[in-house]
């Protein structure tokens, strides 16, 4: 009971002690000159907020197209390197074996290039990519790739000596650039990719942060300059209306410059995803393609004639895919011939032949000039249009970045001078006062 | 005052001077690479409801001009033998990646056999034999028998596999294959005891008993794999040290584990295993040799019982003139202690 009554006398000791800085607030607040003193504050504590706002929304945006522009696209780039590289490693360490022999030198040759090419292309994606997750793709091919490249050699020495083990150990090799590596490449590939789009929506994304603040400070103007008139029997108070122009000024510069970036961001995130991307598919399907007709020849397994039908049918769809999206015509169109001439020339090797080809008639098919031909047109075809338009896409990213370039200084000088006009408005109307 | 001073003034030193800390490595080790279906410990295949002896074949002497759909097929309709065999298979049957050529014991008996059905000697290039390298593991799909066909419903990836006339790839004779495939046997052209092989150093081994808690590696499904279980269940309740069986869906995949150093020994017919030391002089047959021995023989489809008649015959004929000694000689006479040619033996008179 004691307690209770001490509790009650300090809640009603309380209540009064809030009432009695309430009302020497107002009483504060009775005078213009202070109410003015205090606008002004509030004001200019807005106006602060709106311009560090609006920097850091800039260079947010710049920042992350600059990444986007120097880091992501080549990092993207590199891990589709890695793909292609191991893709065309598996096809050519297979076809090594089987090729007449003048052409063996060539065939290793290009092997070895392609392992060169894709532990290059690891070393680039790991310095520009060290996420945890890419890290560890990265990794993982590296740690695999001693490994398939002494099955290959081992296979080749065997093979050489017409010894049926090195059918084995090229047998196991493929197994492992296609079961581990080329599944690690293309999530290390997706990852990228996806990095890079994000990074351009990210950039395009309007600062509503900004706009919510710069509306709270018009607002803000609009009612001091109503009060003033109101106290001062002026119309107008030149400082503040000045301020306000400034302010929507910066609002409007910004919205337009990162309204046009979001525009070429779209652009290129539009042509990364709805033509690169098939391309680069159709272009790592054809690799692996090449690689099943000579799987076929060399230790044939059930389900490899099935997976090469459907892997050629795969490569029909992206090519389409490419064109609906947009994908330059002339090149498209050129990739699309050469995929019919390849198709063409393979159409026996796929269908269920009675009786079934011979070796001469299989190999002619398989490694045969040729096919060969058709298959190194598609695939360069498809290099083409993948080179033409990814430097379109970085076209559009950098102007996406030249669209947000000096919007920053416009920003912030039409938020000083907003703070200066602010001054030069409420001064001397404050002065008069005192 | 002074006194915290000077306590802060020698934490400070304290901390200066300590050496950092390295960075903890995480500890790693190369990746094992090992081929799709392997499978350690090994699993013993399922249980075959028992058959008469299936190595008992049709005798050729109820061949007559007027029950000879298939032959007559082969010969005027086809006007071709479609053979299915290994390439991979050194000693029965390898082909030249480069050129294609096969080679080996199981090309020369069927070169022997094209030869009798088309009434002259063919040329390596004649069209009349067409040599078929069969997918691994699906070689028996090959033949045109009810069985198949039903299969071949079921799972469209197996219509990829050619059709045949027959198959000759070391096929051990089982009743296994007769109730899964629906085929038929010709009379046995082979014996083969399993025998083991390890690496070169590994000689004081003289049988799987001296292989215990090491790897051994067979094909999967088969009865050597079969046998090797057996083997480490024995051993294990004898409790002696066991060896662990390891299957791989090609035998010719143990090679290359042998020579990686994922397996310690291989077993598995000694024929085959000649085959394999004669690849890799590091590899070495020991003169171990299971008790049973088991027999090969040419898969044909059960609808052509014409065809499998006119291969015994053939078969006879090789072993009357010694042609089938030749060839056995010339392509395993390096093997020790190998088995005989066997006998024919014929369901009917």
């Amino acid at each position: 009971m004691v307690i209770g009554r001490a509790r009650s006398a300090a809640g009603v000791g309380n209540r009064r002690g809030w009432a009695a800085a309430r009302a020497g607030a107002l009483r504060w607040f009775e005078r213009t000159e202070r109410r003015l003193v205090a606008a002004s504050a509030v004001l200019a504590g807005v106006a602060v907020l709106l311009g560090v706002l609006g920097e850091v929304a800039v260079r947010e945006r710049g920042a992350l197209l600059d990444d986007a522009v120097a880091r992501r696209g080549a990092s993207t780039a590199a891990a589709l390197d890695v793909y292609r590289a191991l893709a065309d490693a598996d096809a050519t360490s297979l076809n090594a074996v089987v090729v007449e022999a003048y052409r063996v030198g060539d065939e290793r040759k290009r092997y070895r290039e392609d392992l060169f090419d894709a532990t290059d292309a690891l070393r680039a994606t790991a310095s520009l990519a060290p996420e945890e997750s890419s890290a560890r793709r990265v990794r993982k091919l590296l740690d695999h790739l001693p490994e398939y490249s002494r099955l290959v050699e081992a296979g080749w020495g065997n093979s050489a000596l017409n010894q049926p083990v090195g059918t084995s150990y090229l047998g196991q090799a493929s197994s492992l650039a296609r079961e581990v590596l080329l599944g690690e490449a293309q999530e290390l590939h997706h990852e990228q990719a996806t990095a890079l789009s994000n990074a351009q929506l990210a950039a395009g994304r309007h600062p509503w942060e900004v706009y919510a603040v710069g509306a709270v400070l018009l607002v803000l103007l609009v009612l001091a300059q109503i009060y003033l008139a109101r106290r001062t029997r002026r119309q107008l108070n030149r400082g503040l209306l000045l301020s306000t122009a400034l302010v929507l000024a910066a609002l409007i510069t910004l919205g337009v410059s990162v309204n046009l970036a979001a525009g070429h961001a779209a652009d290129s995130v539009d042509e990364l995803d709805g033509v690169i991307a098939p391309l680069a598919k159709a272009r790592n399907l054809a690799r692996i393609a090449d690689g099943d007709e000579v799987r076929i020849l060399v230790f044939p397994k059930v389900g490899d004639v099935g997976r090469l039908r459907d892997g050629l049918d795969a490569l029909d769809r992206e090519i389409t895919a490419a064109r609906t999206g947009g994908g330059n015509q002339q090149r498209v169109d050129k990739a699309a011939t050469a995929l019919v001439s390849w198709r063409t020339a393979v159409a026996p090797l796929l269908g269920n032949q009675n009786p079934p080809l011979t070796y001469p008639e299989m190999s002619g098919l398989v490694i045969g000039t040729a096919q060969a031909a058709h298959a190194q047109r598609f695939d360069e075809a498809l290099t083409d249009a993948i080179t033409w338009h990814t430097a379109d896409a970085a076209t559009s990213t950098a102007a996406a970045k030249g669209s947000l370039a000096d919007t920053d200084l416009v920003f912030a000088v039409c938020v000083v001078l907003a703070l200066v006009s602010l001054g030069w408005g409420m001064w001397p109307r404050i002065r008069e006062y005192y | 005052m002074r006194v915290v001073l000077a306590a802060l003034a020698a934490v400070l030193v304290v901390t200066g001077c300590s050496a950092p800390e390295p960075v903890a490595q995480e500890p790693r080790s190369a990746p094992d690479v090992l081929p799709n279906g392997y499978v350690s410990p090994a699993v013993h295949s399922p249980p075959v409801a028992p058959c008469p002896d299936p190595g008992r074949s049709l005798n050729p002497a109820g061949l007559t001009r007027a029950q000879m759909p298939t032959l007559n097929r082969i010969r005027n309709e086809d006007k071709r033998l479609i053979v299915g065999l290994s390439q991979t298979a050194p000693l029965f049957s390898r082909r030249d990646l480069t050129t294609g050529e096969h080679t080996g014991f199981e090309v020369d008996v069927v070169r022997r056999i094209a030869q009798e059905l088309f009434g002259e000697p063919l040329s390596t290039s004649d069209p009349r034999l067409r040599l078929v390298t069969m997918p691994t593991g699906s070689r028996l799909f090959a033949l045109d028998t009810p069985k198949n066909r039903a299969v071949r419903e079921r799972r469209p990836e197996l219509r990829e596999v050619p059709i045949v006339d027959l198959v000759i790839a070391d096929v051990s004779i089982t009743c296994e294959r007769v109730q899964t495939y629906g085929l038929r046997y010709s009379a046995p052209y082979l014996t083969a005891n399993t025998g083991l092989m390890v690496r070169r150093g590994d000689e004081g081994v003289r049988s799987p008993d001296d292989l215990g808690g090491r790897e051994v590696c067979s094909g999967a499904q088969t009865t050597n794999s079969d046998q090797m279980i057996e083997i480490s269940d024995r051993q294990r309740a004898e409790g002696k040290p066991a060896v662990i069986p390891v299957s791989v869906s090609d035998t010719s995949e143990c090679l290359m584990l042998l020579q990686r150093g994922l397996v310690d020994a291989i077993y598995t017919d000694v024929l085959i295993l000649e085959g394999f030391r004669q690849q890799d002089p590091t590899a070495v047959l020991l003169d171990y040799r299971s008790p049973t021995a088991g027999e090969a023989g040419i898969a044909i489809s059960d609808e052509d019982p014409d065809l499998v008649r006119f291969v015994n015959g053939v078969l006879d004929r090789m072993r009357a003139d010694g042609s089938l000694a030749a060839l056995h000689t010339r392509w395993f006479g390096s093997v020790p202690n190998r088995e005989p040619i066997p006998a024919s033996r014929y369901v009917d008179p």
